[in-house]
């Protein structure tokens, strides 16, 4: 009972509530589910397969669960055994569940199509994945090959269509299946680090962010509040640097050179600090755990501090060009409309979520980093369009510029890393799923280490989802529309071939 | 190479990797690749130099063999990124890379990972066979 | 007419505005402090020799295997580094084997101007590596 309200009051909220819906699992579903535990951001419930349909029959329709959004399925491999992971997610109640799942080999050569069918009759979303890999080409009407535009390359769209409104779309991304299965294997944590950016190449350091705080809350290490600013700091350029480069992709597509020409040169402006505070402008290898490569000096202070009003006057120029173009605004108006049911039962999250009017924010929501002493605002869109979708993400820029101010203004003194030994470090918990706020979306990782060493590694991206939800939502669109409409979910290829 | 010396330069970029923002960053108006006149096209029929870059499974490579036939003659390839130059970061084992290597002569290898835009300028003009200094 | 007016400013100011482009032959982009480039063997100031002893430490860190070291023993017991080949082909510039050198040898300059048409010239052996990429900032 102490124990009870001593946590209540001293930890936060959302650990207490997850716990409590554990126990609450726990009591419904006693003998169908061999184990549930908390393993960081989710509960994980290790499932047979033959009790997985009444589970998830529960887990959906018991009101006081509501899992009613459908994340992500990856296979996994943990010495010699294959499971199967899949995320679900409640909205309603804002918790997020792991199913654990153990199979066979030959199951997974068959793509595990039992599980996939069983679940397709639950959630929509699932019925990608059953026709992936035996696409429709030989009836479709229009095939679409992979673009030399970013973020367009990674994929087969075929469409099916009714004079210029399309009727269908089917996405395939058989050419985006190229990771091995055990390349984390023989790496060293170091090297892995210096490997894991390239999962989302768009925003490198995310994946590196994510990573290292997934291995610290293993170690059990906190961070120093200096470090925990420099991780901020880039994470908020590197967001800037992202949806700068969105904007002059989509201007590249609506071919408005002006604006093009513009956002890329900005792009080059925040590149350029980001290059010289980590030391390369894609790939940065700088976060360590426990910490940062190295320390910020005062001449990059300066230079932020100087170029931050310029960034912020041009990114309002660019938004003011874009805005006053009223052909470009009607062209944009009324394209590839998101409802928030939508959204919310595919999974989306980030700034797509934001545009149909669902004000979530990771940021907000998780308290590891600073952000509560922060004040910044969550932009939000209506209805769902292009339009919002560009314009949440410029409203994001600015407020990623207004959170770079505070933190260069009240930057703490103190170590930027903690000494720890990387090459035998021991870990206190086996498994962990971390997640942070990129700005495609949720970033995801989810490890299982034994003592010394990682066993098994996934990687879920948030664009995957955007790419399922395209689909739903190139339907009755023209086509015209579908590379604007492709490129406004900002998809990064990094993440897609992860998972 | 001497065809190509100042003569309208069509470039068609392939495949998606890291190395594909740092190629199409040099269009911007702070680098202006245009001033060479080199142009990005979208099309193998218009396109005088293949440049692969990033990620490639089986299937992949099949298609930019395939890209690369239709391409008309005179025509090149500039390999970019240690992906293509040594072989798949996250698929260590697989032999495609260097398969692909053997099947065609490639005339331009620039490494890195991601290499800089200027870098990929850099490789522009040796190939255009203008001076450095 | 205001409009006007503030539109022939606007005109006025870019007619005398710096452009933002950078004339590759005659200008250069200065690369920031710190930026990653191919790796230098550091030579001691003093005596001009080269720092590196050929532990091999590198070429154990790094994941790519794009280093090849051997020492040679010298008279007194003495250990020199016998040869040090970078293959740049192979490099993916994490910077981790600077990172880790024990004795400070090793330093990533700024040279970034690499391109060649043999992939067999991407090799770099020591002689190539001690030298000093021009000026620090051989760049454009």
């Amino acid at each position: 009972m102490a124990d009870n309200i001593y946590n209540k009051i001293y930890s936060s909220s959302r650990t207490v509530f997850l716990e409590e819906i554990g126990e609450k699992l726990k009591s419904i579903l006693k003998d169908k589910i061999e184990y549930i535990r908390r393993a960081g951001l989710d509960l994980l419930i290790l499932v047979s397969k033959n009790n997985l349909y009444q589970v998830i029959k529960e887990l959906k329709d018991n009101p006081d669960f509501k899992v009613n959004s459908f994340q992500s399925i990856a296979a996994l491999t943990n010495g010699k055994k294959i499971y199967l992971i899949i995320n679900l997610k409640s909205f309603d109640n804002d918790f997020s569940v792991l199913l654990k799942i153990e199979i066979s080999q030959r199951e997974i050569e068959g793509d595990y199509r039992e599980i996939i069918e069983m679940l397709a009759k639950f959630y929509r979303a699932v019925k990608f994945y059953k026709h992936s890999g035996r696409l429709i080409s030989d009836r479709c009407d229009i095939k679409i090959l992979p673009r030399s535009i970013e973020g367009l390359d990674c994929f087969d769209l075929d469409i099916l269509v009714d004079n210029d409104l399309i009727r269908e779309a089917y996405v395939s991304i058989e050419i985006a299946r190229i990771i091995g299965d055990d390349y984390y294997k023989d790496l060293k944590l170091y090297n892995l680090i210096a490997y894991i950016s390239r999962f989302d190449w768009k925003a490198g350091i995310f994946p590196e962010v994510c990573l290292c705080e997934a291995l610290e809350e293993l170690l059990q290490l906190k961070v120093t509040e200096r470090a925990q600013h420099i991780r901020m700091l880039l994470c908020e350029l590197y967001r800037i640097s992202n949806h700068i480069y969105f904007i002059s992709n989509i201007c590249n597509i609506l071919q408005h050179d002006i604006a093009y020409n513009l956002s890329l040169l900005e792009r080059e402006r925040v590149l350029r600090i980001i290059e010289s505070i980590t030391g390369s402008r894609i790939v940065p290898n700088f976060i360590r755990i426990g910490g940062v490569k190295k320390d910020i000096s005062e001449e990059i202070m300066v230079s932020i501090r100087k170029s931050l009003p310029v960034l912020f006057r041009n990114i309002r120029r660019i938004e003011k060009i874009m805005t006053g173009d009223f052909l470009l605004i009607e062209r944009l108006r009324g394209a590839g409309i998101i409802s928030k049911e939508i959204a919310l039962e595919y999974g989306v999250s980030g700034p797509n979520l934001r545009a149909s009017g669902i004000r979530h924010d990771l940021r907000k929501v998780k308290d590891s980093f600073l952000y509560k002493d922060l004040s910044f605002t969550i932009p939000v869109g209506k209805s769902g369009d292009c339009l919002d979708r560009i314009s949440v993400r410029f409203n994001e820029m600015l407020q990623s510029l207004r959170i770079i101010n505070q933190i260069i203004n009240k930057f703490p003194e103190g170590d930027f890393i903690k000494k720890i030994n990387v090459s035998h470090p021991e870990f206190k918990s086996s498994e962990i799923s971390y997640g942070i706020e990129c700005p495609h979306g949720l970033f995801k990782i989810y490890l299982e280490a034994d003592k010394n060493n990682i066993n098994s590694l996934l990687v879920k991206g948030p664009s995957f989802n955007s790419l399922i939800l395209s689909e739903e939502i190139l339907a009755g669109n023209k086509i015209e529309d579908v590379d604007l409409i492709l490129a406004s979910l900002d998809i990064s290829p990094g993440e897609i071939i992860s998972s | 190479m001497s065809f190509l010396i100042k003569s309208n330069f069509n470039i068609l970029v392939t495949g998606f990797g890291c190395c594909k923002q740092e190629i199409f960053a040099t269009q911007c108006s702070l680098y202006d690749i245009q001033r060479f006149g080199v142009n990005f096209v979208s099309v193998p029929e218009d396109a005088d130099i293949l440049v692969v870059q990033g990620f490639y499974n089986k299937k992949g490579i099949i298609r930019i063999l395939n890209i690369y036939d239709r391409m008309k003659n005179p025509k090149g390839i500039i390999a970019v990124g240690s992906c293509v130059l040594n072989e798949n970061l996250f698929n260590p084992g697989s032999e495609l890379v260097s398969q692909f290597r053997n099947r065609v002569i490639i005339n331009m290898h620039i490494p890195g990972c991601p290499p800089r835009p200027e870098a990929f300028i850099y490789a522009i003009l040796k190939f255009l066979g203008i001076s450095m200094q | 007419m205001l409009r006007l007016i503030k539109n022939f400013f606007i005109v006025f100011g870019n007619i005398f505005r710096k452009p933002h482009t950078i004339i590759y032959p005659r200008e250069r982009i200065i690369i920031p402090d710190g930026s990653r480039g191919v790796l230098h063997l550091k030579v001691d100031p003093d005596s001009l020799e080269i720092i590196c002893k050929g532990c091999g430490l590198c070429k154990i860190i790094c994941s790519q295997g794009c280093i090849t070291v051997q020492k040679r023993a010298e008279d007194k017991g003495r250990e020199v580094l016998d040869e040090f080949c970078l293959d740049l082909s192979k490099c993916i510039f994490c910077g981790n084997c600077v990172e880790f050198c024990k004795m400070n040898a090793i330093d990533m300059s700024y040279k970034y101007q690499l391109a060649e048409f043999d992939k067999k010239n991407l090799k770099l052996e020591k002689t190539e590596l001690v030298k000093p990429s021009g000026t620090i900032r051989d760049f454009w």
